[in-house]
């Protein structure tokens, strides 16, 4: 019997032999590799750098009656509607509008009603209506959104004025402010003397100016008071309320005694409503009408830049797409030269070919896995957060991963335009659901099942944690790649042994024989 | 690959049922470059092939011969034959394939295969191969049925498919060593192994050619290099020399005779029936059935019915006198060629050309020569194969 030392030295001489055979093989063909790689690389790397995150001019016109205030505002109205937003005339008719997008002078329409005055009088939003050319659902639901953003800016405008005018009249709230201070200042005086009639008298005074100021002011607290309640915090209280308050006290019988306490609240409290009149005045009614406004940022100081996000797709689906490919073309090819007649009458088993042919592709997947980071390195500043040697071990998984579905595959095709044309519908199949351009999130779970059969899914998700958050991919991922390379691989195993196999007794005969024996 | 009796076998059992058609490769092999100058001292094999595994159903010394269905095991002796075959029979679709094959191929021979093309030669080859099951027959292959080869019995095989199955994107070096590495060739003294058979082949010149830049002889000539760089004892040839010129044909063909007489036993394919004549023994087969088997001189008796010989005498003869020729001669069938000119079909030819010489005297005739012919193979091949035709159409 052949010594164990042998027999592994035999078994590791032939999967040496694949490895060479197939390295050498690959690296002759530069014409397939730039085709399989270099070609959907540029490809990508020109959408990367061509691609506009800015959204196209659109060109404006508004619609409004020619006695509309809004129509000498059409320029700032078109502004509204966002960046993109380029106002090329002012209509009265809508008729106009519609001729100017049908011969595509015009991409979008802003039509203000003509009695927007009598609408909101009576009770009712009166409607901006805008049309557009876009016929892109994604392009349109962006039309929308600005559209529905410049009504929502119109409001915020009309709104603004509005609370302007009002810290206009600021001033005139605050004028019987005085007449109240002076009225306090005298009760004061008066129970310091004892002198109940200037006592009565001043207190008449005072809730004469304070129901005044309460006319006066009401409007313009009520929204101070409203954003108060919008944000959950507490009521901060009208101090002219509670000057009210303390001057409907001081006509209690019982707090005689407590008269100086009061009143020096009461005149604390008209400080506080001086002070209030004042910080009304000096609100911006931009931020009056809108006290919010959003601010975000990635957590934990991550901002990924646009052409940096798509790296990791970008290699993790051309070195599936390469590992795949040359997967199932070295098997479709030698099939088709009639190796595999040799293979049969050789000592080969398919294990010893699979894993040199595994060995080669593993070698050159991982080279062009580094010369695609290379070039995102070099040309546009990529870095990963995380250690280079998980970012390594990532692209491996997708190689081996992408192999044995390249093996799988090669099952399926009978020559090796059939094997190509596979490869190409893979590879189709996981720009759609690998997670490259929308997140499998967005997917149904139904669909997402698609996603988790290509290699390219783990890939992506793995090298985004490891290139963006600098951390280990989640257990899940690294379970599911490593089972995926594992399933695939043992059909492709069994496949292979189906190739390079000859006939062989089944079992049943092999014991019917040693029986007869 | 499965490694069927692997294992199952202890050393000992192994000494006491090992065959004598084993081959021998429990050391490497003690080459002797005087006596085999394709192998060079220190090409070896590797010892994978250190003992021919001989299980319970392999042993051919009066042992059960494992059948390729699931019959009633038939108990059978066969003789000390590199390939024996009885009844070996492989359908791929009604009325074709290969039918009722009666093979006994001795070891240290070549045997010719010889038939049209679509004749079944190739499914022949693939069936002793072990690369497809036959449907029902028995077949030993050295000593064991391929559908039990494992790895070792499989190094004893060489295998020279009819179209090139080699890479046409490597070199014809790279080419060889991978079919060397398939084979288990150890690493030392393959250099050399490759370059003797790439010169062997009148390739040395052109190792760093790439494949696909080869002319179709060239690539012929290296599938030949590489069946023979593991120095199997036995071969399979499908057409070796098919698009060959005559030259390197005939260099092939002094080749095979060489390995042969090193022991190797050779098992060849080819339409050039004139290729018969270096074999040992010839099978024709035509329509997947074996029409005739036999030696060259054999098969130009079957089917010539007898020895040719081609008499010519001074002058025509009368009819009588062709009557009293053949008698005298005992022919079996005669043709004149022309004036006075005969070819006579007889049971020995060395015989009658003695008794021919004698009857002329006697009958006052005067015999110009008397010269046995030999028919070349394609005639031979034609006249065995148009006797099939002619004895189907009667059984009608």
């Amino acid at each position: 019997m052949a010594k164990p030392v042998e027999r592994v030295k035999g078994r590791f001489m032939r999967a040496m032999a694949f490895f060479k055979k197939d390295t050498l093989e690959v690296f002759r063909q530069p014409r397939l590799l730039i085709t399989l790689v270099v070609g959907p690389f540029l490809i990508l790397f020109l959408f990367g750098v061509g691609f506009n995150p800015e959204p196209p001019v659109l060109r404006t016109v508004v619609v409004a009656p020619s006695d509309s205030g809004i129509a000498e505002r059409s320029e700032q109205l078109a502004h509204a509607l966002g960046p993109q937003a380029q106002l090329v005339g002012t209509l009265t008719s809508v008729e106009e509008a519609e001729a100017m997008l049908a011969s595509g002078e015009a991409n979008v329409a802003v039509v203000i009603p003509s009695d927007v005055v009598e609408t909101v009088r009576g009770g009712e939003q009166a409607v901006i209506t805008i049309l557009h050319d876009q016929i892109d659902p994604f392009e349109s639901s962006v039309v929308e959104l600005f559209a529905q953003s410049a009504v929502d800016q119109v409001n915020r405008e009309v709104l603004e004025e509005v609370v302007a005018a009002g810290q206009g009249r600021a001033a005139e709230i605050g004028a019987p402010l005085p007449a109240a201070q002076t009225a306090v200042g005298a009760m004061i005086d008066a129970v310091d003397a004892n002198d109940r009639v200037a006592f009565e008298s001043s207190r008449a005074d005072l809730i004469a100016s304070l129901d005044e100021l309460a006319r006066r002011v009401a409007a313009s607290d009520a929204v101070i008071e409203a954003v108060g309640e919008q944000t959950s915090s507490e009521p901060s209280g009208s101090a002219l309320d509670s000057a009210l308050a303390n001057a409907d006290q001081l006509n209690q019988p019982d707090v005689r005694d407590e008269r100086a306490e009061i009143l020096t609240a009461l005149e604390q409290n008209l400080e506080d409503l001086e002070a209030d009149i004042e910080n009304f005045q000096a609100i911006e009614p931009a931020v009056l009408v809108s006290p919010f406004r959003g601010e975000s940022s990635g957590y934990g100081g991550i901002d990924v830049d646009f052409t940096h996000y798509y790296i990791p797709g970008v290699v993790s689906l051309l070195v599936q797409h390469l590992a795949l490919t040359f997967a199932a073309l070295s098997l479709v090819r030698e099939r088709t030269l009639g190796s595999v007649e040799l293979f049969r009458v050789s000592p080969l088993s398919g294990a010893e070919a699979l894993a040199g042919k595994y060995l080669a592709n593993v070698v050159i997947g991982l080279l062009v896995g580094a010369a695609l980071t290379a070039a995102s390195v070099f040309a546009f500043g990529f870095q990963p957060e995380g250690p280079w040697w998980w970012y390594g071990l990532a692209v491996l998984l997708v190689v081996l991963a992408s192999q044995g579905l390249g093996f799988v595959l090669s099952a399926l095709a009978k020559t090796e335009s059939q094997a190509v044309q596979y490869a190409m519908i893979t590879l189709l199949v996981s720009i759609f659901f690998s997670g490259f351009f929308i997140s499998t999130a967005r997917l149904l779970p139904a669909v997402q099942v698609v996603s988790y059969l290509i290699p390219a899914t783990y890939g992506i998700k793995a090298l985004q944690d490891i290139a963006f958050w600098g951390r280990l991919p989640s257990i899940e991922i690294i379970l599911g790649a490593v089972l995926y390379s594992f399933v695939l691989g043992a059909l492709a195993l069994a496949f292979m042994r189906r190739r390079v196999t000859a006939a062989q007794l089944s079992r049943k005969q092999r014991r019917l024989a040693r029986a007869a024996a | 690959m499965g490694d069927i009796n692997e294992g199952t076998v202890s050393e000992a059992e192994r000494s006491e049922t090992e065959s004598p058609v084993v081959i021998d490769h429990s050391q490497p092999r003690a080459v002797n470059p005087e006596v085999d100058p394709i192998a060079p001292l220190g090409m070896e094999v590797l010892d994978e092939a250190a003992a021919f595994p001989a299980g319970e159903t392999e042993s051919v010394a009066g042992d059960v011969v494992t059948t390729i269905d699931e019959r009633p095991q038939e108990t059978v002796t066969p003789t000390d034959s590199a390939v024996w075959a009885r009844g070996l029979s492989k359908e791929f679709e009604p009325g074709v394939g290969v039918f009722d094959l009666d093979l006994d191929i001795p070891k240290g021979s070549i045997f010719g295969f010889i038939g049209p093309s679509g004749s079944g030669k190739t499914s022949t080859i693939r069936l002793l191969t072990g690369i497809i099951a036959a449907d029902s027959g028995d077949l030993l292959v050295l000593g064991k049925s391929p559908l039990e080869f494992d790895r070792i019995a499989r190094s004893y095989l060489g295998y020279m498919p009819q179209l090139s199955v080699l890479y046409p994107e490597l070199t014809l070096r790279q080419n060889l060593n991978f079919a060397a590495s398939l084979f288990s060739v150890r690493w030392r003294g393959r250099r050399r192994r490759v370059r003797e058979m790439l010169d062997f082949v009148d390739l040395l010149s052109a190792r760093n050619r790439l494949l696909r830049n080869a002319s179709g002889g060239m690539q012929r000539r290296l599938a030949l290099a590489a069946t023979l760089i593991h120095e199997p004892e036995l071969l399979f040839l499908d057409e070796p020399t098919a698009g060959i010129d005559p030259v390197l044909r005939r260099k092939f063909w002094d080749r095979f005779i060489d390995l042969k007489e090193q022991g190797r036993t050779i098992f060849v394919t080819t339409q050039y029936v004139g290729e018969a004549a270096y074999c040992d023994k010839v099978g024709v087969l035509s329509r997947g059935r074996l029409i005739a088997i036999d030696t060259p001189e054999g098969l130009r008796r079957q089917a010539m019915g007898g020895e040719v010989l081609d008499v010519r005498f001074e002058s025509a003869l009368t009819s009588e006198q062709i009557s009293r020729l053949v008698e005298a001669a005992r022919a079996t069938r005669w043709e004149a060629r022309g004036p006075g000119e005969y070819r006579l079909v007889v049971e020995d030819a060395g015989d009658v050309a003695a008794d021919l010489s004698e009857w002329a005297t006697a009958n006052s005739l005067v015999v110009e020569s008397v010269e046995p012919y030999q028919p070349p193979f394609d005639d031979v091949f034609v006249e065995l194969v148009t006797r099939l035709d002619v004895e189907e159409e009667s059984d009608g």
